[in-house]
Formats: C-alpha cells, sequence, structure tokens
C-alpha cells in the first residue's frame, strides 16, 4: 500500500480494496517501525483513527475528493489546535495552539486524514535537521546522513513512505534541499500562493509553504488543497484557482527551457552536473528546446538572504518572551533577567546566531548597508529572473551543490551550512515557484533537480516534473531498508 | 568591522539573549559566538561591493497594496483559552504576571 | 539672560473604531482584564495582522481636516524593543513613510492672538497594553486588552513657545479630533494623550537646546504645569552652568514635579524595519476625495459663521466652538428660541452655564438642564417676563431641581413687574424716602441717577422691567 500513489489509494478506497482507517493504519504502523528516523515529533494516532473513519463513512456516502481518507503529515511549523506545535524548539516544547493554520484547515476540508507532526530545524534554521531539540533526522537512504533541513522530517518521512505526503515549508531552500537530499519531489509555490496564517515565521517575506510527495502528481493534489486565498493573510494573493491536476497531462512538446550557465560552475558535484544533463535530454526528446541563460546576480543571494532572512527572523522571535505562551525559565529574579534567561535556555545555538547578526544588520548605523542594501540586491536578483524568463518557459538546474552529506560534518561550521542555499535562496528572493524531483543517485545518495518557474506557474513546473516522471522512475524508488 | 566581545555583549543585550560567561566549552555556543558572527558578517559583506545606484530595494516580491478589512468585532472573549498557554500558571486576576516592571 | 522656551508635542490619539487596528477583537474600554485580546494582540505564533480599514479612513479624515498631504503610498514599519505589554516584542508603526505628513493647526491664545502651528506628520500604529504595577505576589500584571487599539500619532514642529501656547495647541487639537469623530476626547481613559518635547535656549540663538521628553501627561492643567516646572528646571540648570541631559522624563503631578524615568535609562536602537507582513498603504485621490466629501464642518469654519449667523464676537464664538458638544448645545438652544435671542443664548451658556460645569466638574453633555430648557429660559427674557438678572436665579435654580423655568418663575413669584403705575409707585417711594438724594440731583449731581435705579430694583425685588424703570425715573425726576 505504502508504494502507491494517492490516486491510485483514491482508487483503491473507493473501490472499496481498503477503508481509510486501514490505510491511516497500515502507515501508523511503518511510522513506529521506522521511528528510529526521528521524522516525527507527534503522532496523532487518536485523532488519525477518528478521522480516517469520518472519511470512510464519507466514501461509503458517495463523497470523494482526490484527499479524502489520504494519510499526511504536517511540519510541526503548521499550528494544529489541540495539537503540540514544537517548530523543533524547546521554546514551544509545550505549546498547544488554539487554533489551526489555513493549511492545516484546508487539508482537513478536503477530507485528508493527519497522522502527525514531522521533525524539522529549529524555527526552520538549518539545512540538515541537525537544529532540532528532538535530535537530528536521519535520512532513510543511508542513516548516517542528513536528510536536508529544515523540512528534514516531512522529506524523510516521505522517502521511507511513512505517508503518502507532507507539508513543508521553505524559506531559502528549506523543501527543495531536503527532497533533493531524500530523492523525492517537493515544490515552493510562488509567495503568496498559500496562506502563512498558523504557520510559526521565520522570514515573513521570504517563508513559503507546499508540498512534499514521491512524485509530481501527488505534489499537484496536495498543493490544489493547499493553495488559495486567506483573508488573514496580507501577503496572501487572491487570485483564480488553478487545476494543476488537470495540467499534469499535457504535452510538453515547445517548452522552452532555461540552463543559467552560473549555476554549472566548480562549486558543483560533476556527477550531478551529469545528472541534470541527462534529465534535461529526457525533456527534449519530449519536445522541448534548451539554451543557456544568465543569472548574472544569482551568486549574491547567499550573502543577500543571510541579511534578510536573520534581520525579520530577529524580530519575528521577539516574541517568545515566556510570558504569555512557551518556555519561560525557572525563578527569574527581575524580568531582564526573565527575558534573557528565557531566550537564551529556550532556543538553541543556530536560532540565537541568527537573532544577533539579525539584530545587529537592524541596528543604528548599519541598517543602510546590510538590510537596504540586501533589499536593493534582492531586486536585481528578481530582475536577472524576470528577464530570463521572458525568454523561457523554465529555469532548470541543481537543486543542490553535493549530495547528504554525514551527520555532524558541518554542524560547527555555520557558513559551509549555509552554502547548502546556493541554487535554492534566490529563488526565495525573487518570490518565484520552485520543484525539486529526483534525478538519479551519486554515490548510492539521491540527487535533486530544481524547475523554476514564472510567478504563479505552478501548474506548469508541476506539469514538467510529472512528464519528465512519466519517462523515468526515480521517483519511484525507496529505500531498501524501508521497502 | 569585526565583531569583538564587547559588541557581541552589546548585541546580545539589545536581543536579550543571555550569554552564559562562565561556559566556555569548545563546542559551547558561547565560545565560538564572536568568531562566528565574523565569518558571516564576511560572507554577507560580499554585497557591499556591489553597485546599487538608482535601484529600489524590494522588500516584497510582489507589488500588490495591503488589504484592508472592514471594521468590525470578529473575536470573541478568548481569555481562557489563552490563559491555559501561560507557562507555570502565571496569571491572576485575569493578568499575566511577570517580575515587577519598573516605570 | 533672557531665556525661551520651546516646545514640540507629540500626542497620542485613540481611533474609535469598533475593532483593533489589525484584529477583529474589541477596543471597548473598561472591559475585564485581557478579555478583549485575541491570538494577534497577544503575538502568539503564526498568527498575521490585517489591517482595519475605518484606522485608514480616520487618519485621512484628519489629514483632510488639517490641510496634510495625504501620502498615496504609505509602509507599515515594525519598532523593535522588549516590554511585557509590547507582547510580539515590536510594535507596528509608521516610520519612514507616515500616512500624512505636513498640515496646520490654528491656535487661539487666551488674549485672542491667533498663532498657526506647524505639524511635521501624523502616523498610524497599535497602542501596548498596559502594566499594572499594584503588586500580585511581588509581580507585575499585564493587561492586553488595550494592545492593538488603533492609534493616531500626531507630531509638532517645536514652535510653541509657552505652556499656554502648547494647552492652546491641544484644545485645538482635541476639539478637531471629536469633531471629526475620530476620538472620544476622554483624557482620563487615555484616549488622548500627550508627550511634550521641552528645550530652552538664550534668546536670539538659533539652535536647540538639549530637550527633555515629557511622557504622558493626561491633562490640559497638568501640561501646563509639567512643561512651567521643567523649564524652570532647565533655566536653573543653565543658570548654574549645568547642562541638561536628554532623557525621558515622567511628570508627578502630585509632588508637581517631573523625573527621569528609570525604564528609559538606557538607549534605545529601534531597528525599525517595513513589516513584512503588511504590504504598502495605497489610497488613490478617488478615495481621498470620498472622505473629503464626508468631512464636517471644523472648528474654523464654525466660530466665522457662528459670528456671522449669530452676530457673536469672535471671543465668545471661540469659547462656544471649543467643543462640538458645546456648540452643538448652543446651536440647539438657538434654534428652539430664534437668532434675534442668539446673542443672550451665548451669554448664558458661556457664563452660567460653563460657570456651573466647571464648579461641578462637568462636560456639557451631563449637564442637568436640557437645551430647551435654556430655550425657554431665554424666551422668557425676550418676552419680558423675567428680567437678566431674576434669569440668573431661575438657572441657579433649574440646575438644582431640574424644573421648568416657567414653574420656577410662577413658584417663586419671579415675574417681572411692568405695569407702569405699579412701577411709578414704587419710584415715587424710592424718591420720597431720598430726599436728601434727591435735592442733590436736581442741583445737577447727575451721577446719583444710578442710585436711584438700584433703590427701585432693590424695593421691586429686582422683578420691575429695567426698561420702564429707566423711562418712568426719568420721567419722574424730571418733574
Amino acid at each position: 500500500m505504502y508504494t502507491k500513489s494517492i490516486r491510485e489509494l483514491g482508487l483503491g478506497l473507493k473501490n472499496k480494496e481498503f477503508s481509510s482507517v486501514e490505510l491511516t493504519k497500515h502507515f501508523l504502523e511503518r511510522i513506529k517501525k521506522f521511528n528510529t528516523l526521528n521524522a516525527l515529533i507527534t503522532t496523532t494516532e487518536e485523532q488519525a483513527l477518528k478521522a480516517a473513519s469520518q472519511a470512510d463513512q464519507k466514501i461509503a456516502a458517495g463523497i470523494q475528493e482526490d484527499l479524502t481518507g489520504i494519510p499526511i503529515l504536517h511540519k510541526d511549523i503548521f499550528c494544529t489546535n489541540g495539537v503540540k506545535t514544537t517548530c523543533g524548539s524547546l521554546m514551544l516544547d509545550n505549546f498547544i495552539a488554539p487554533y489551526d493554520a489555513t493549511v492545516v484547515t484546508k487539508l482537513k476540508d478536503a477530507g485528508a486524514v493527519c497522522l502527525g507532526k514531522t521533525n524539522m530545524d529549529e524555527f526552520a534554521m538549518g539545512s540538515s535537521n541537525e537544529n532540532s531539540y528532538y535530535g537530528p533526522v536521519k535520512n532513510p537512504w543511508d542513516t548516517a546522513y542528513v536528510p536536508g533541513g529544515s523540512s528534514g522530517g516531512s522529506a524523510a518521512a516521505i522517502a521511507a513512505r511513512l505517508a503518502p505526503a507532507a507539508t513543508a515549508t521553505d524559506t531559502g531552500g528549506s523543501i527543495r534541499q531536503p527532497a533533493a537530499f531524500c530523492g523525492i519531489t517537493g515544490i515552493k509555490p510562488t509567495y503568496g500562493l498559500v496562506s502563512r496564517f498558523g504557520m510559526i515565521a521565520f522570514a515573513s517575506s521570504l517563508d513559503q509553504g507546499g508540498p512534499m510527495a514521491a512524485n509530481a502528481a501527488d505534489c499537484a493534489i496536495m498543493l490544489q488543497a493547499m493553495a488559495g486565498f486567506d483573508e488573514r493573510d496580507s501577503t496572501c494573493v487572491n487570485r483564480p484557482k488553478v487545476d494543476y491536476v488537470a495540467e499534469l497531462d499535457k504535452p510538453i512538446k515547445g517548452l522552452r527551457i532555461g540552463l543559467p550557465q552560473e549555476f554549472f560552475n566548480d562549486k558543483l558535484n560533476p556527477a550531478i552536473a551529469d545528472l541534470v544533463h541527462n534529465a534535461v535530454k529526457e525533456l527534449e526528446k519530449l519536445g522541448a528546446t534548451v539554451k543557456s541563460i544568465s543569472l548574472p546576480n544569482g551568486h549574491l543571494c547567499i550573502p543577500a538572504y543571510y541579511i534578510i532572512a536573520p534581520a525579520e527572523c530577529s524580530s519575528n522571535l521577539a516574541r517568545y518572551d515566556g510570558i504569555r505562551f512557551g518556555y519561560r525559565c525557572k525563578d527569574p529574579v527581575d524580568l531582564e533577567d526573565m527575558y534573557k534567561r528565557t531566550r537564551s535556555e529556550g532556543f538553541g545555538a543556530e536560532v540565537k546566531r541568527r537573532i544577533l547578526i539579525g539584530t545587529y544588520v537592524l541596528s543604528s548605523g548599519y541598517y543602510d548597508a546590510y538590510y537596504v542594501k540586501a533589499q536593493k540586491i534582492r531586486t536585481l536578483i528578481a530582475n536577472d529572473f524576470i528577464k530570463a524568463l521572458n525568454e523561457v518557459d523554465v529555469i532548470i538546474g541543481p537543486t543542490t551543490p553535493e549530495v547528504a552529506f554525514k551527520i555532524g560534518a558541518k554542524n560547527t561550521d555555520p557558513i559551509a551550512m549555509y552554502l547548502n542555499d546556493i541554487y535554492t535562496s534566490s529563488v526565495n528572493l525573487a518570490g518565484l515557484p520552485g520543484l525539486s524531483l529526483p534525478i538519479g543517485f551519486v554515490n548510492n545518495l539521491p540527487v535533486g533537480m530544481q524547475i523554476i518557474g514564472n510567478y504563479f506557474a505552478e501548474a506548469k513546473i508541476l506539469n514538467v516534473a510529472h512528464q519528465l516522471q512519466q519517462v523515468t522512475d526515480w521517483h519511484t524508488k525507496v529505500p531498501a531498508e524501508f521497502a | 568591522m569585526s565583531f569583538t566581545q564587547d559588541d557581541v555583549n552589546k548585541l546580545a543585550h539589545l536581543a536579550r539573549i543571555a550569554l552564559n560567561e562562565t561556559s566556555n566549552e569548545e563546542h559551547s555556543f558561547e565560545h565560538s559566538i564572536a568568531e562566528d558572527l565574523n565569518k558571516i558578517l564576511r560572507l554577507v559583506s560580499e554585497i557591499s561591493e556591489i553597485n546599487t545606484d538608482n535601484i529600489e530595494p524590494m522588500q516584497h516580491s510582489q507589488s500588490y497594496a495591503q488589504r484592508m478589512r472592514p471594521d468590525a468585532v470578529t473575536e470573541p472573549d478568548v481569555r481562557t483559552e489563552m490563559q491555559r498557554l501561560v507557562p507555570e500558571n502565571a496569571v491572576a486576576a485575569g493578568l499575566y504576571l511577570v517580575p515587577v516592571v519598573k516605570e | 539672560m533672557n531665556w525661551e522656551t520651546v516646545i514640540g508635542l507629540e500626542v497620542h490619539v485613540q481611533l474609535n473604531t469598533k475593532s483593533k487596528i489589525f484584529s477583529g477583537a474589541a477596543t471597548a474600554y473598561g472591559a475585564e482584564p485581557n478579555t478583549q485580546a485575541c491570538a494577534i494582540d497577544l503575538g502568539l505564533p503564526g498568527v498575521l495582522p490585517v489591517l482595519n480599514s475605518e484606522a485608514v479612513r480616520q487618519a485621512v479624515k484628519f489629514g483632510l481636516a488639517i490641510n496634510a498631504k495625504v501620502a498615496n503610498k504609505s509602509v507599515f514599519d515594525r519598532k523593535n524593543y522588549f516590554y511585557p505589554d509590547l507582547p510580539k516584542g515590536y510594535q507596528i508603526s509608521q516610520f519612514g513613510h507616515p500616512i500624512v505628513l505636513g498640515g496646520q493647526l490654528q491656535i487661539t491664545l487666551e488674549d485672542g492672538t491667533r498663532k498657526t502651528i506647524n505639524l511635521t506628520r501624523v502616523h498610524l500604529e497599535e497602542d501596548a497594553g498596559k502594566s499594572l504595577h499594584e503588586d500580585f505576589k511581588g509581580k507585575s500584571g499585564i493587561d492586553l486588552n488595550r494592545a492593538g487599539t488603533p492609534l493616531l500619532e500626531i507630531v509638532s514642529e517645536p514652535e510653541m513657545h509657552s505652556a499656554a501656547e502648547a494647552v492652546a495647541y491641544l484644545k485645538t487639537l482635541h476639539a478637531l479630533v471629536t469633531y471629526l469623530d475620530i476620538c472620544d476626547g476622554n483624557m482620563q481613559e487615555g484616549s488622548f494623550r500627550c508627550d511634550a518635547n521641552v528645550s530652552v535656549r538664550p534668546v536670539g540663538q538659533k539652535e536647540f537646546g538639549t530637550r527633555a521628553e515629557i511622557k504622558n501627561v493626561n491633562s490640559f492643567k497638568f501640561v501646563e504645569k509639567a512643561i512651567n516646572y521643567e523649564v524652570a528646571r532647565q533655566i536653573a540648570l543653565l543658570e548654574d552652568k549645568q547642562a541638561v541631559i536628554q532623557e525621558t522624563r515622567l511628570y508627578d503631578s502630585q509632588k508637581n514635579e517631573t523625573r527621569p524615568m528609570r525604564s528609559k535609562e538606557e538607549a534605545m536602537d529601534y531597528r525599525y524595519f517595513p513589516d513584512p507582513d503588511l504590504l504598502p498603504l495605497e489610497i488613490n485621490d478617488e478615495y481621498i476625495q470620498q472622505v473629503r466629501d464626508t468631512l464636517p464642518e471644523l472648528p474654523n469654519a464654525k466660530r466665522e459663521r457662528f459670528c456671522k449667523e449669530y452676530g457673536l464676537s469672535e471671543y465668545d464664538a471661540t469659547i462656544l466652538i471649543s467643543s462640538k458638544a458645546m456648540a452643538d448645545f448652543y446651536e440647539t438652544v438657538v434654534k428652539n428660541c430664534g437668532t434675534a435671542n442668539a446673542k443672550t443664548a451665548a451669554n448664558i451658556i458661556i457664563g452660567d452655564m460653563n460657570a456651573a460645569l466647571n464648579k461641578h466638574n462637568l462636560e456639557i453633555q451631563q449637564a442637568p438642564i436640557s437645551a430647551a430648557q435654556i430655550s425657554k429660559l431665554i424666551l422668557r427674557i425676550a418676552d419680558n417676563t423675567i428680567s437678566g438678572k431674576i434669569a440668573k436665579t431661575v438657572f441657579e435654580t433649574m440646575w438644582e431641581n431640574q424644573e421648568d423655568p416657567d414653574t420656577i418663575i410662577e413658584k417663586q413669584g419671579l415675574k417681572q413687574v411692568t405695569d407702569s403705575s405699579a412701577i411709578e409707585q414704587v419710584i415715587k417711594q424710592v424718591l420720597e424716602a431720598n430726599p436728601k438724594q434727591l435735592a442733590e440731583y436736581r442741583a445737577g449731581k447727575e451721577q446719583l441717577y444710578g442710585y436711584f435705579v438700584g433703590q427701585v430694583m432693590k424695593a421691586s425685588q429686582g422683578k420691575a422691567n429695567p426698561d420702564q424703570v429707566n423711562k418712568l425715573l426719568k420721567d419722574l425726576l424730571q418733574q
């Protein structure tokens, strides 16, 4: 059952091959069996079985949508009413939100059954999932390796087939990089497509929720339910709904692909470059044309990102003061002591580093040189993309310069970790949609390829990914231990 | 520009983060924070050399304007639910309790 | 040395919207603690702000009323600092691009001089909660009901040079925001709060002296006292060759002094930056015109109209328009008793009514006498039932017993005597009783005329019609 796509599972439910309760139990058992991956922080068995049973009643009554009765997981950054939401932090270890994130509501309304909450880098800050208060997540392809981050729990869970799909978030690559490291498919939508209400903020102008699944078609079904206007998020865009599923099967003949020359530089593992070229060749066989393009300011995305994201984070995380919710230090001697110890004990090292650097770049005398300057660089980066996307339909390149690294290999060097985002964070800065899908293996570890589209062109990039997945089978591979 | 320990202390105060001065173990946060911040600063300082004359700063990736909601009371009294979240049950008479606030 | 005082004012006006500026929680004053603080006001994880359209409309209305530039594009920024009554650790405000720029306010001083005060800017922001310093097991209590209430911060140029000017400015501003119906103006409840930037410099010096900011002075009287205290303190320091320190000070009304605020001792670095949860606020000219069309008659226009329509002096008109409630009361009275009696109506409201209101510390809306009753009283003066002097007695009884003026006149027998023969009788008695004075008068000591009037009025217990007394007295004196 665990290898089936969402579409196939839906058919199975419809044809009474199995019930949603059976399906839910099946995945709950896998979650238990493979708990050494540490992919989940919370399992919501009771609620899941209740929701599954309700889904079964609906299906029996002939009311079935694409996600009715389908088990999914939520990244533990999405608030869930009545279920602990930790954001991977001691700060929120006791936090039970009295509200659902809009994404959670929408998936509930679509009939999906939530099995639990996935592990993540604390407050979504990290590229290896080693920054979680709940311990590192392991990569199912080799448990000595990281799954990527920050949505490492969701990615590992999908790779190990602990659920057919999961929600995730992406601020600088946090959907695409772990998807690449774990050999699955994940899409970061255009900024403003998916509501951020109830999604705990890291960097508000960059954060965007999106789905992860084994393949692009399942991502399309998930995104269909997650996307859409929300009056509670001022940055959520009100535009007509697009049918991502209907667009999947469109032929891609005539598709214009741009390969940014800057992405294929000496920082890229040549074996990964070869796999990207192979995949592009498959797309050419389907009628796509390829040209080289340039994103001359692309390399500035790391400095710009590591100014803007920490700046926003330093302010977003000021609310964690131990007064109204969350962690509070023991026996504070005065107010200042309460603030300082609550925050230094409740936050982990990487979060504190980013708060400090963010505080610095916003501080008096440095604001223009760092923050405003970075916002200008952001304009340059976005303009490069806009110009390129006038000439091509999609931009394709590697998702990461390297495959997954060993747990512990980079966690003492923040800079080495930051460079994981080199191909992904520019897409967040520009606000564009980007998808990562598996295209092969290097050293027995998965390799991801990124497809970047124009604003709100999710249907197009899902279509391209799906067409590639019709002629390749990388997305069907399951690590042997979990098969 | 590079951070001295004093700069780091000032930043930490501004961000209300305690730096435990006695904790100086090799892998502790305090041990390497000044060095880490300097590394990050060197990384991000690359942009200072880029000419951005006449370039508008970009706050959001989209050019939409702020939406407005009608002036209506839509939120009920949720004090009981909210105060269940308070750590160590630090509430009294419906108020959140904190160490004495100086005026 | 001669010193010049320089004052700039920052006024925080609570807008009278039903819900908060970024959430749907209620803004009503006086609710049980934290019963009007929703997840957004509390800054819970994941929640987001959405802007209240009414707060924007009221800000634009104010901008138009002071002839300012309403910005077509303004930006909400975050002002970052830690304080227990600031749940998010930042206040959403407007720093770089406020909604309203410039504008003027024309003030009238006690002696009638007019002065124009320029405004620097006006911006929208959210209010913070309140820290209650009473002892809760050795802790402070935080009430976040007020957190997120929309505020308009109105910043003047440093163009006022005395406490009196500052008070005149505040009174004018207070009248304006209540006229516009964007604020209830209740200073006790904190709906209208003032911070004063005060400095002194030698007369003739161009550069400003070092200023102190006096926080949250919440009555006109205390503003005056606080500024006067602060000016004296600064002059004393400077004359003693000591420096004024730039700092935030708190006014203690019981000791009548200002003192430094402990919590503001450390230098603040607010790290303003545009709030990424909110997009730029765009206001087009069509919207501005729509708001302009809803502007009510403003105080200055009303004063001019009162002078013209009712033949009032500028001084009288200024007092009557000082609050919308007062002006409305006056106009209701005039509507009932006719424009011919407009001047009498002004005298009674400015004189008797205001004196009684001040004595009992009431606003005109709270007065025990209605506009209709005042009109009746005026009509009794007009139709000679009572004299203006007797009217004062009637007014006092109306205030105390809430009785109808006619009832009072009837009961107390205050009706004016207009019967000529009766008045003549009284005059004759007075003249007979004062033969000496009569002889002196007739010998040319004409100033004794007033003496006879007084005696006649006294003898008639004030009820004799003064015009008739005049006429008859003159006749009889000449006989």
